[in-house]
């Protein structure tokens, strides 16, 4: 399977007339936009605002993170099973409007969720303080209860997304970078000598606020199953999953997940990645053994050498982490997980919910519980009532100047376990 | 299946199913590890995902109706859930948003109870009919 991604720059986001993109200008009618998205009828009202790097601007509470795209070639449209009729993603030419992002923010529950600051001590910590942000802030019609809002903050920034991406059609990119995936036993054929990598990607599926989609089927309904990385990179996956800020995977960090990246990059060089796996983390204990044997059966049906597991969130999906990588383990392979630490604010107290001694390799997004002071912004895009009892948040936390106390954990992909963040030990 | 609960919303949703604890989360895991030790198993992790133990006031988990043989990692799994909720600092929680997290546990709890009815262990009785294991 082979994916092209067409990458034309975009470092400016303004409102227009109508839109589209001249040089690295994105220009956006609101108009335009406001009648996509006002097909829902449960939207009451919308606002759409614009952050830019540098801005002296505050989003909150933050819910996805969606990349603008547009396939131009091959099999699929945009979020296939979801937005688009189901067919396979991941191959022919996607184009990308590279450093635009669409933001949703807007209150579902009371205790939600995420930070982005544009500029200051915060923006250092989030990766979307560095993308130009189009924020939807969405307000439902009083009667919508939280799962039919989830849905419908879901699907419109799905859906502005694949708006913007489609003014990327006609548009020359200016790079263009190529992704193959050869079927296993051509991948092996190729490079007998080097090491056969697999990937195990743990997706959240615990209920309400904290689910993902994978073509459009609930994961927590899923066994695991084998799937081309070109196939997430190219909207296979959407992110329903509005808790933990700090390591979620919006859906922005499923289109461009840096393990799969990072793979490709050495693929053939001094490892074979031939294959990737997703599996979901559920609330049922009977879920997560029947999940981590099918996991750990499929790596070693094909005979890996070695698999990265990365998890996303904490808390019970600790045992799913460990579950896998004892399973995958006994195996005889290799492993190395990818995971964030909730260790207390001083970083004394134990990291994780869970622990194996097989798991003996570990790689750590960074401790949650730490503490940082934010600046008051000027603008805030969103509302900041909810910044004291967001996860991260405490009471009293703001003091009379203005400025926040909050845990890294209320930041937006802060401590990602999937590596898409700029925390580190070097 | 048994769902020992501090959350009101789970009680009203499941009734007679439901062991209502009027107390903190604390007391749900403790009452949960007095039903392991007198033979109950544990059906659904007692931590729960990505909302941290002290930022929430409402805990549920699900024990198997049935006792049978002390199961040991059930027990395991308790322990460590009461060792990482007495590990970490408590909040004043915001009254107006109980609400909210009654609504989260109980949306986790039913998409354990739908795992469960797929799961349910049966035997073939004698007159052809299925037995479920409770």
């Amino acid at each position: 399977m082979k994916l092209e991604l067409g990458y034309i720059p975009i470092d400016n986001i303004k409102f227009a007339e109508r839109s589209y993109v001249e040089g690295s200008t994105l220009y956006v009618s609101k108009e335009e936009l406001s009648e996509v998205l006002m097909q829902d009828e449960n939207i009451l009202g919308l606002n759409f605002a614009i952050a830019l790097p540098g801005d002296n601007t505050r989003i909150t509470p933050v819910k996805d993170v969606i990349e603008p795209r547009v396939k131009v070639d091959g099999k699929g449209g945009m979020f296939p099973g979801v937005l688009s009729k189901v067919d396979i993603a991941g191959s022919g030419r996607t184009h990308v409007l590279k450093g635009a992002a669409v933001v949703t923010t807007g209150k579902i529950v009371g205790f939600q969720e995420g930070i982005i600051d544009m500029s200051g001590p915060g923006a250092e910590y989030t990766p979307f303080s560095k993308t130009c942000n189009l924020v939807l802030v969405i307000t439902p019609k009083e009667d919508v209860v939280q799962h039919e809002h989830e849905y419908t903050v879901r699907m419109a920034g799905l859906r502005a997304a694949a708006y913007l991406g489609e003014l990327a059609r006609e548009l020359e990119p200016e790079t263009i970078e190529t992704y193959e995936f050869l079927p296993l036993l051509e991948s092996i054929e190729k490079y007998p000598d080097l090491p056969r990598v697999g990937y195990v990607q743990m997706l959240q599926s615990q209920g309400l606020l904290h689910d993902t989609y994978v073509y459009g089927v609930d994961a927590k309904r899923t066994l695991p199953t084998l799937i081309s990385p070109t196939e997430v990179m190219d909207g296979a996956i959407i992110s329903g999953n509005c808790v933990s800020a700090c390591d979620k995977n919006p859906t922005y960090v499923h289109q461009n997940n840096p393990i799969v990246h990072d793979l490709f990059k050495r693929h053939g060089k001094d490892l074979n990645f031939c294959a990737m796996i997703i599996t979901n983390e559920n609330v049922y204990l009977a879920d997560k053994i029947r999940s981590s044997d099918r996991t750990a059966e499929i790596c070693g049906y094909l005979k890996l050498d070695g698999v990265i597991i990365s998890e996303e969130g904490f808390g019970n999906p600790d045992t799913d982490l460990m579950m896998n990588c004892r399973k995958i383990s006994d195996k005889g392979i290799k492993t190395v997980v990818i995971t964030d630490e909730f260790a207390g604010r001083d970083g004394s107290s134990q990291s994780l919910a869970d622990a194996d001694p097989s798991c003996d390799a570990l790689v750590t997004g960074g401790n949650a519980n730490e503490v940082i002071t934010l600046p008051r912004m000027d603008k805030v895009i969103g509302t900041e009532a909810y910044v004291g009892i967001i996860a991260g948040g405490w009471d009293k936390n703001k003091a009379e100047d203005g400025t926040i106390q909050v845990e890294l954990q209320a930041i937006t992909g802060a401590t990602s376990e999937v590596g898409f963040g700029y925390l580190s030990a070097r | 299946m048994l769902i020992v609960s501090n959350n009101p919303m789970v009680e009203a949703a499941f009734g007679d199913s439901c062991v209502f604890v009027d107390g903190s989360a604390m007391d749900v895991l403790i009452s949960v590890r007095d039903m392991l030790h007198k033979g109950h198993k544990l059906l659904s992790h007692p931590l729960a995902g990505s909302v941290k133990p002290y930022e929430s006031p409402i805990r549920s988990v699900c024990v198997s109706k049935n006792k049978g043989a002390y199961d040991m990692q059930s027990v395991l799994l308790i322990e460590n859930a009461i060792d990482k909720y007495k590990a970490l600092p408590q909040r004043n929680f915001i009254e107006n948003h109980d609400e909210d997290f009654q609504l989260i546990d109980l949306s986790l709890i039913q998409s354990a109870v739908e795992s469960r009815l797929q799961d349910r262990q049966y035997t073939i009785t004698q007159s052809g009919g299925a037995k479920y294991e409770t």
